[in-house]
């Protein structure tokens, strides 16, 4: 039986894997909800956001990193968008989905070529390297700066599509994207900064979770399977819906780690299953034209 | 099979028994390809074995497109089904089960079985949303093929299968001969797709095209459309376990890369390059053309993914019909080039 | 006797009261039809009827059986269906196609996986009749979308009819129809009125006028008026809905009313 202390501790983790987790998920699902596309490519991003921060670590520390890295994710996702995904507009999304396969694959593969195979590491900015002791549990300070980035990034994500103009197109799109259209709206350039603004969202994930995941070429797809489940959880289109949906899965992770640590990749998967089974629509999901 | 009939007007009308009677003809078309099959394949430098392997794939993308060209509904989690056919062969063996039929057997009908499970889950999706559990549950099967050693082998899966001797009395088939296991799968191959055809053919296959087409529609003439869904789900994935069962012969081993997600796309691929969506046959060809550009881009690179990858992305940009019609659509283009010069010789042609 | 009521029947969505606290009884054997404005909530209260959504309050009976909760098929099959207003047919598919799978469910055993689809004399024989009640005999193997938007609406009945039904609700037939196949509509309407109760959404309020029994008038969600014709065309509160716009029966039968 674990103690308290790291029961605690475990579901602090939890909570923070969740947060992570979430900030990909709230990416893909923008995507999915915006552009009905299933973005299979959403964890390469995350992975080149971890990569790129590995690189430019050298040259102008984490917190240029964390500023340059999504960034030129963001320019990829709309290099992306541009070049491939713009051609199938209007087309079953099924082709879309095995177009993206296609980049994850090969942009695996590249990531492999300009890295290597093994795993590098990124070191934790040296202002959040140490550990805090609450007197009961001693933490690391950068796990507690992790959560706070990405419980920034998500809240200023959703203020941006809440209360900006822009995110009301988005959310018009959300539901109808032949509104976008009809309000006179560009709709191809809409797509396209969805598409990007993702892709800097999936980058920096990427970026904060880099000192704590192992940095190799497969993160991405261990990144983006959970997102997939969050959004079944959370419900399709719902950015709270996400958000929760991460927590519920960081959270499940932390405790099936304590007591049947091998099959705690399975978790999720139950949740998702007993999910779906109660809440066809996910916990906050509401009907969709997608279904 | 263009055939030209000048007594029917040019209504699209055909008699039933006609158009049984061309399918009969196909189907023959088929298996008289498939049976010099292995006699083709060394010709153009290929090992035997690839045609076992064709024709193992194609069973595979043609019980998968029951779900996609014939119900509509985008798999992406096929890899579960097929990679669990494959490790029930590979597990009775170890349990000292060898005899072929069973294991087969089991292999359907754990693939249905896994089918079954996941169809619980998805059977009232459609669409994108469809595709994305099927994803993410198919996955799912992965981690239980990579974490549950005990049974799996784990990451280095199950390996030293071996392949029994057929005993008909009268005369024994030993399924280590390339030639002997290639007749052997293409004798499964063809029955599973008549019955796959058959099942198509049925009242009920008419209920799954009317599901494709219109689900909805399907539900207001008072058919429980979810309920056809999961048994279409599940008959694709008994014939996708069918199909895992003699890969894992064929290999001679199961690794959880059967299970992967790579897997569940590359069917979507194949099926995608013969042009399923609106064929039947369609899925053989794109599984011959798969298996020979994975044949020879993996004996010339070890970043495979790379050019699969690629492979993907230009099937979808260039061939999302289907190599058939691109070839089509090449071969009218170009005409309408070369009609230039031709132009008087056609019109000639056209006033006799 | 009544085949088919609603009880108290509503549905919001938000604040919108799409359909207000709406209760009648269909009686068997009539043909009832319902008109208002655009946006009254009439299509809305066939959806409520048939389970295409769920109501907010009410109920839906179905010869005195609580139907409100079953599923679209379990409805059709008790014998209530529907067309609708976006026309809804295999579009793929031969008209005879189209027809066999809607009469295959009764006659063809659906669940036999290894009979081939042409073996069942008995579907053969419906598709048959069924293909001359729809007058599109000499279209059995055109494909739907090779055909005029009135043959589809006539095959699109036509699905419906091959399920048996005992109650056929038909929203805006005659929608998208020129006036020759107006004409035609309407009389097929009323040969299916003889045999079927039939409730029909319609704007040709001169169709509605000359074929119906009994007509119901929505607006804003609430049913206002509920009638013989020649009532409701005397009725004070349905002409003011209509913005006082006169729709007297009989002058043209292009007239229709959109608010």
């Amino acid at each position: 039986m674990p103690g308290f202390v790291e029961i605690v501790s475990q579901l602090t983790n939890g909570v923070i894997y969740g947060l992570i987790l979430a900030l990909v998920a709230v990416g893909f699902s923008l995507v999915l909800g915006v552009m009905g596309i299933i973005n299979f490519a959403h964890g390469l991003l995350f992975a080149l956001g971890a990569y790129l921060a590995y690189s430019l670590q050298f040259h102008v520390g984490y917190f240029g990193a964390l500023v340059i890295a999504p960034l030129i994710v963001g320019m990829i996702g709309i290099l992306m968008e541009f070049v491939f995904i713009r051609r199938l507009y209007g087309r079953d999304p099924l082709f879309v989905l095995v177009l993206t396969f296609g980049v994850a694959m090969a942009g695996e593969e590249i990531i492999q070529l300009i890295w290597g195979k093994l795993a590098r590491s990124v070191d934790a900015p040296a202002f959040a390297d140490s550990f805090i002791d609450f007197g009961f549990i001693i933490y690391s300070e950068y796990r507690l700066f992790m959560a706070a980035a990405a419980a920034l990034i998500i809240g200023a994500t959703w203020y941006l599509l809440a209360k900006s103009p822009l995110g009301s197109i988005i959310r018009a799109g959300t539901h109808d994207p032949e509104m976008v259209s009809i309000l006179g709206m560009n709709l191809p350039l809409i797509r396209t900064g969805v598409f990007g603004f993702t892709a800097l969202l999936g980058g920096a994930a990427g970026v904060v979770a880099a000192p704590l995941w192992s940095v190799r070429p497969t993160m991405g797809l261990d990144a983006l399977l959970p997102a997939f489940l969050i959004v079944v959880i959370g419900g399709m289109g719902s950015f709270w819906g996400s958000v929760l949906g991460g927590l519920l899965v960081g959270v499940a992770n932390a405790i099936s780690v304590m007591f049947f640590p091998r099959f705690a990749d399975l978790t999720m998967y139950v949740l998702a299953a007993v999910v779906l089974l109660y809440w066809p629509r996910g916990l906050l999901g509401k009907k969709s034209v997608l279904e | 099979m263009t055939q030209v009939d000048t007594n029917t007007p040019p209504a699209p009308a055909r008699p039933m028994a006609r158009r049984q009677g061309a399918m009969a003809a196909k189907f023959a078309a088929l298996l008289a390809v498939l049976l010099v099959l292995p006699f083709i394949v060394p010709l153009i430098g290929m090992n035997v074995g690839i045609a076992s392997e064709i024709v193992i794939y194609s069973l595979f993308a043609i019980a998968f497109n029951i779900l996609l060209g014939f119900t509509g509904l985008p798999s992406f989690g096929h890899a579960a089904f097929f990679g669990t056919g494959a490790y029930m062969v590979a597990i009775l063996q170890y349990q000292g089960i060898e005899n072929t039929a069973v294991a087969l057997l089991t292999a359907a009908l754990g693939g249905g079985i896994a089918a079954g499970l996941v169809g619980v889950l998805v059977c009232k999706k459609r669409g994108i949303y469809f595709g994305l559990l099927t994803l993410a549950f198919g996955q799912m099967f992965f981690i239980v093929a990579l974490r549950w050693d005990e049974v799996t082998g784990g990451e280095t899966g199950l390996t030293g299968l071996t392949r029994s001797t057929i005993d008909l009395g009268f005369a024994a088939f030993d399924l280590n001969d390339q030639m002997t296991f290639y007749y052997f799968v293409l004798l499964v191959f063809f029955l599973s797709i008549l019955v796959i055809w058959r099942i198509l053919s049925s009242p009920f296959g008419a209920v799954l095209r009317g599901i494709k087409e219109n689900e909805l529609r399907v539900q207001y003439l008072g058919y429980p459309a979810y309920l056809y869904k999961w048994a279409a789900i599940t008959i694709s994935g008994a014939f996708s376990g069918l199909a895992g069962g003699l890969f894992a012969y064929y290999q001679y081993a199961t690794y959880p890369e059967f299970v992967f997600w790579v897997q569940s796309g590359n069917v979507v691929v194949a099926t995608l390059i013969g042009g399923g969506l609106n064929s039947f046959f369609g899925p053989i060809l794109g599984a011959a053309i798969f298996v020979g550009a994975e044949d020879l881009i993996s004996s010339y690179t070890e970043h495979w993914m790379l050019f699969f990858g690629l492979l993907f992305i230009s099937v979808v940009i260039f061939f999302p019909n289907g190599i058939p019609q691109a070839v089509m659509r090449l071969t009218s283009w170009i005409r309408g080039r070369t009609g230039a010069q031709d132009a008087d010789k056609a019109s000639e042609e056209t006033g006799k | 006797m009544n085949i088919l009521e609603a009880k108290n029947l509503g549905v919001y969505f938000g604040s919108f009261k799409a359909v207000d606290d709406v209760s009648v009884a269909f009686e068997k054997g009539r043909l009832t039809s319902i008109i208002g404005p655009n946006g009254a909530g009439k299509t809305t209260f066939f959806n409520l009827l048939t389970g295409f959504h769920p109501p907010t309050s009410g109920s839906v009976l179905f010869k005195g059986q609580d139907i409100t909760q079953l599923p679209i098929h379990a409805k059709v099959e008790l014998g209530l269906t529907r067309t609708f207003q976006v026309l809804n047919v295999f579009d793929q598919l031969t008209v005879k196609e189209n027809l066999r799978i809607a009469v295959q469910r009764l006659r063809g055993h659906p669940w036999r996986l290894l009979a081939h689809e042409d073996g069942f004399s008995s579907v053969e024989e419906e598709v048959d009749r069924l293909l001359v009640a729809v007058h599109l005999q000499d279209f059995r193997h055109t494909r739907a979308d090779e055909m005029s938007h009135g043959h589809r609406r006539h095959l699109e009945i036509g699905l419906s009819l091959g399920v048996d039904p005992e109650v056929l609700l038909l929203d805006e037939p005659m929608s998208g129809l020129g006036m020759y196949e107006t004409g035609q509509m309407s009389d097929f309407i009323q040969e299916l009125a003889q045999r079927l109760t039939v409730v029909l959404v319609e704007h040709h309020m001169s169709v509605v006028m000359k074929i119906s029994q009994r007509i119901l008038v929505l607006q804003n969600g609430r049913l206002i008026a509920d009638g013989v014709p020649a009532d409701i065309q005397q009725n004070a509160a349905v002409r003011e809905a209509y913005l006082g716009k006169s729709y007297g029966a009989g002058d043209n039968s292009k007239e229709t009313v959109n608010a």
